[in-house]
């Protein structure tokens, strides 16, 4: 049976919210410990990718006056004025969720139920508290309960696909994301050598992508710009990388074209961002420029989550960009662009779906 | 929406010298030894077991009760509102953090009917769906019960129920009412009254089904000697229901699909839980559209047709081409594709017009009008204040009687006469005179009530009835299919008769014994 366009729609926007707020928790952690590090670096400064990398500067900015860490954390972790806030996110997802019981296991529900409850019922956090670590901790233990649970309760039909799609478009535009806000760090390894601050850097970019064991394991240690770019764009072992996320992106979009026995464009343009992917060396992607090549790849990504609302008559269809524009999207500026400009050269994040204003209307 | 879990009964006069409680386990006399009782409910104490005044149907409740310790049963009750709480989440996630005072509060103790007492009930509620449906063709028709004087032909011509549009429209089968809540309360050993009927879309059914699902599964072997009437198969029944009633453009196996107005919805729990069972779609109006007045679906393969569609949606809501047009929750221009044949909608547009309060009155007449039968289920005797007699007796007697707005519900509009302050009489007084066709009035009556649990006792506490009729379509006619029992509300509050789930209503299981 052909599944409801709207629950399948449901079913997406769950899958990309929850893995935004999980992403969004270990941006948070990132910040914390960048803002722990010694050196020249003034504290407020090592927020400020960290909301270029959640791709909400300008909102950000319309609400408050200055960057502070109690302004990010509040910002990120709680504003509902940011719609990617991991409040907003888990909100969002249940919202999606309740309106839509008969495609979720029970499981499903309960996790996702009782993380909304609980983090409405949290205090939050307080600057100096000692809270935020733990908070973090919780929300991405969260996070991952409930793709547990979908993985191990959910029947492997059609809604499995779509909520697997939506986690996987996300956390590519997640990598890709913050790659892009460290892209200047990986490309001046002479300040490495002479600072050592880079390499925190780098550290922290694996951290935030908590693949920082599995990366010394794949290179045996060592923080070499390249291997750390291959190592989140390319490696088809990395469970983050662009790469990985493109792999199962596939998978899924090739199992719904067997259950439905149509191919649509949706799987034509995966097919060539793979393609950009696997037939790639990261030499080449850094003498084409890894901003040019980081800024394609998100665009192109966003009209892979905009064709596949299409293809399958998602009911935001309507709102999404003409995919030409789309599919060529202009390289940004040069590689040397300071930092402010690339902030925002980065889109904000693809907003929510028209469906919860239908669901807002029913309440009255 | 009509707040149709949350009713209002009838309440009755305390200290009425004819008032005497019938208590369904223990019987009237042994009731009525406890009548002087101060909160006038039989207190049976946790100490003393049933005795042999027990009515033969409650003997297998006596039995359990009798050799289970009540600490036994509190834990079982425990256990209860913990399952129902992992359920219950689902009842309250339209509420704010999932409020647990909103979940519906049940009691263990069954209501129990007899295999006989059931088969009456069971023949007055077909009797009562099928001539309600009868009804509701003849007045989109020929009108002939108004030709014949015995409906006033304004109360349906101009009710604000009547769709002067379904005139003339062929509903398959002839059914408007597809679902038909019957409800009612009883007052003794052999007397039963219908108090209201429900033809739009009747809820509670989900209730029914969670209850005995919970019965069967906190005490097994009560269910082991198969001597209750199962009622799991009420799902299957209804998918059948819609399914006999396909339009007449329906190609194949019919396509079913419950339309909900969203998970903000009060009853969206029964909705989610219905199409799950019948494993049928769940769609809001945004999910359809009509097109060469056919309904389709949007799904992640295209369109797809949708031929019968239960709507748990009020007639003004579902099509903002015909009714209102600032619904955002129907679907543009179905009401033409059901006038033509393409999809049909279950309850069909106007069939309120049969459970108008006003109407109720009449329905007595009506089954001996379209079938010649004597009506097995009385009506509470009802005064309209239309008629100048009856208004009469009304008005002299208005501190003995439930006055009704006609087109109230949920307890708006309702005076309770022992209840009412002399001003608030008086006042009461005055609207009926000035829209006497706007008022009924009823007796005060003393509703039956069955032994539960509650805090540290087992006690006496008011219940009613909600038995659905499912009405569908046969080669010759309408077939009526019923699951024996229904829902049973209980007042949890001592003396209170309000069995209304926002006012502290609870719910119990409901048995029709084999045998």
């Amino acid at each position: 049976m052909a599944l409801l366009s709207r629950t399948a729609e449901s079913l997406y926007w769950v899958g990309r919210y929850v893995e935004r707020a999980e992403n969004m928790a270990r941006l948070l952690d990132t910040g914390k410990r960048m803002s722990a590090i010694p050196g020249d670096s003034a504290h407020q400064s090592e927020w400020e990718p960290v909301l270029a990398a959640a791709g909400a500067r300008q909102s950000y900015d319309a609400l408050y006056p200055e960057i502070s860490q109690r302004n990010v954390v509040e910002f990120i972790a709680y504003a509902p004025q940011n719609t990617s806030s991991i409040v907003s996110c888990i909100e969002r997802a249940r919202d999606n969720a309740r309106s839509m019981r008969t495609a979720f296991t029970i499981d499903m529900w309960e996790a996702l139920n009782e993380f909304w409850l609980e983090l409405r019922a949290r205090p939050p956090v307080r600057p100096g508290d000692g809270g935020l670590v733990p908070f973090l901790d919780w929300v991405k233990r969260s996070c991952a309960l409930f793709r547990g649970v979908a993985d191990s309760t959910m029947l492997r039909n059609d809604s499995y696909d779509f909520l697997r799609l939506g986690t996987f478009i996300e956390r590519a535009d997640c990598t890709a994301r913050l790659l892009d806000v460290k892209y200047y760090a990986l490309l001046k390894p002479e300040d490495a050598v002479a600072g050592g601050v880079d390499i925190y850097q780098w550290m922290v970019v694996l951290r935030a992508t908590s693949s920082l064991r599995a990366y010394s394991w794949v290179y045996g240690g060592g923080y070499e710009a390249v291997n750390i770019a291959d190592f989140l764009i390319l490696n088809p072992h990395s469970s983050r990388s662009l790469s990985y996320c493109m792999e199962k992106t596939t998978e899924h979009l090739n199992r719904l074209a067997r259950l439905y026995a149509d191919r649509h464009d949706a799987h034509e343009i995966c097919a060539s961002i793979y393609g950009e992917l696997t037939d790639n060396s990261i030499e080449a992607i850094f003498q084409g420029g890894l901003h040019e090549f980081l800024t394609r790849f998100i665009a192109r990504n966003n009209w892979l989550s905009a064709q596949i609302a299409r293809d399958y008559y998602f009911s935001s269809v309507a709102d999404l960009p003409a995919p030409a524009s789309a599919a060529e999207a202009a390289p940004a500026p040069s590689g040397d662009a300071a930092t402010e400009e690339n902030v925002e050269q980065i889109q904000p994040f693809e907003q929510g779906e028209p469906a919860l204003e239908n669901q807002d209307r029913a309440a009255g | 929406m009509r707040p149709e879990i949350c009713r209002t009964l009838t309440v009755m006069a305390r200290g009425m010298e004819s008032w005497v409680m019938y208590d369904e386990m223990l019987g009237a006399a042994a009731a009525t030894g406890e009548a002087a009782d101060s909160e006038g409910s039989p207190d049976t104490g946790d100490a003393a077991p049933y005795g042999a005044h027990v009515r033969a149907p409650y003997d297998m409740v006596k039995a359990w009760i009798n050799d289970t310790s009540f600490e036994a049963l509190e834990q079982k009750r425990r256990e209860a509102e913990t399952i129902f709480r992992k359920v219950g989440i689902t009842f309250c996630v339209y509420d704010e953090a999932g409020d647990p005072e909103r979940l519906i509060p049940f009691d263990l103790i069954p209501r129990v009917f007899s295999a006989g007492e059931w088969a009456r009930l069971a023949k007055g509620i077909e009797q009562r769906a099928i001539a309600l449906n009868k009804f509701i063709w003849d007045v989109y028709h020929d009108t002939e019960i108004l030709k014949a004087g015995i409906v006033p032909r304004a109360l349906v011509l101009d009710n604000p129920a009547y769709q002067p549009s379904m005139r003339g429209v062929d509903p398959p089968g002839g059914v408007y009412s597809h679902i038909v809540g019957v409800d009612i309360v009883r007052t003794g050993d052999n007397d039963f009254y219908v108090l209201e009927d429900n033809c739009r879309t009747p809820s509670g059914v989900s209730y029914m089904l969670e209850n005995r699902e919970i019965m069967m599964r906190l005490f097994p072997d009560l269910f082991e000697q198969e001597a209750v009437a199962p009622v799991e198969h009420y799902p299957d029944l209804l998918r059948k229901t819609l399914a006999s009633v396909a339009p007449p453009r329906c190609e194949g196996k019919p396509t079913i699909a419950i339309l909900t107005p969203g998970p903000f919805n009060s009853a969206f729990f029964e909705h989610s839980f219905l199409a799950d069972e019948m494993g049928a779609q769940l769609v809001e109006g945004a999910d359809l559209y009509v097109e060469d007045g056919l309904v389709f679906m949007r799904t992640t393969c295209g369109p797809r047709r949708v031929d019968v569609l239960y709507r748990r949606i009020d007639d003004e809501y579902i099509d903002p081409k015909r009714f209102r047009p600032d619904s955002m929750l129907g679907v543009p221009g179905i009401i033409e594709a059901y006038e033509k044949g393409g999809v049909t909608l279950v309850s069909a547009p106007g069939a309120g017009i049969a459970d108008d309060k006003a109407i109720y009155t009449y329905v007595p007449e009506m089954i001996r009008f379209y079938l010649g039968e004597e009506p097995i289920l009385p009506n509470v005797p009802t005064w309209k204040c239309a008629d100048d007699k009856e208004r009469a007796y009304v008005l002299d007697h208005l501190d003995e009687l439930v006055v009704k707005d006609v087109h109230g519900s949920g307890g708006y509009g309702l005076m309770i006469g022992p209840h009412a302050s002399e001003a608030e009489r008086a006042a009461f007084a005055d609207k009926i005179r000035a829209r006497p066709e706007g008022y009924i009035a009823q007796p005060t009556l003393s509703l039956s009530s069955c032994p539960t649990l509650t805090g540290g006792e087992i006690d006496g506490r008011h219940v009613d009835l909600r038995p659905f009729a499912l009405v569908g379509a046969k080669e010759d006619g309408m077939t009526v299919s019923l699951t024996p029992g229904g829902l049973t509300r209980v007042a949890m509050r001592k003396g209170s008769l309000v069995v209304n789930s926002s006012q502290g209503g609870g719910v119990k299981d409901t048995w029709v014994l084999r045998r």
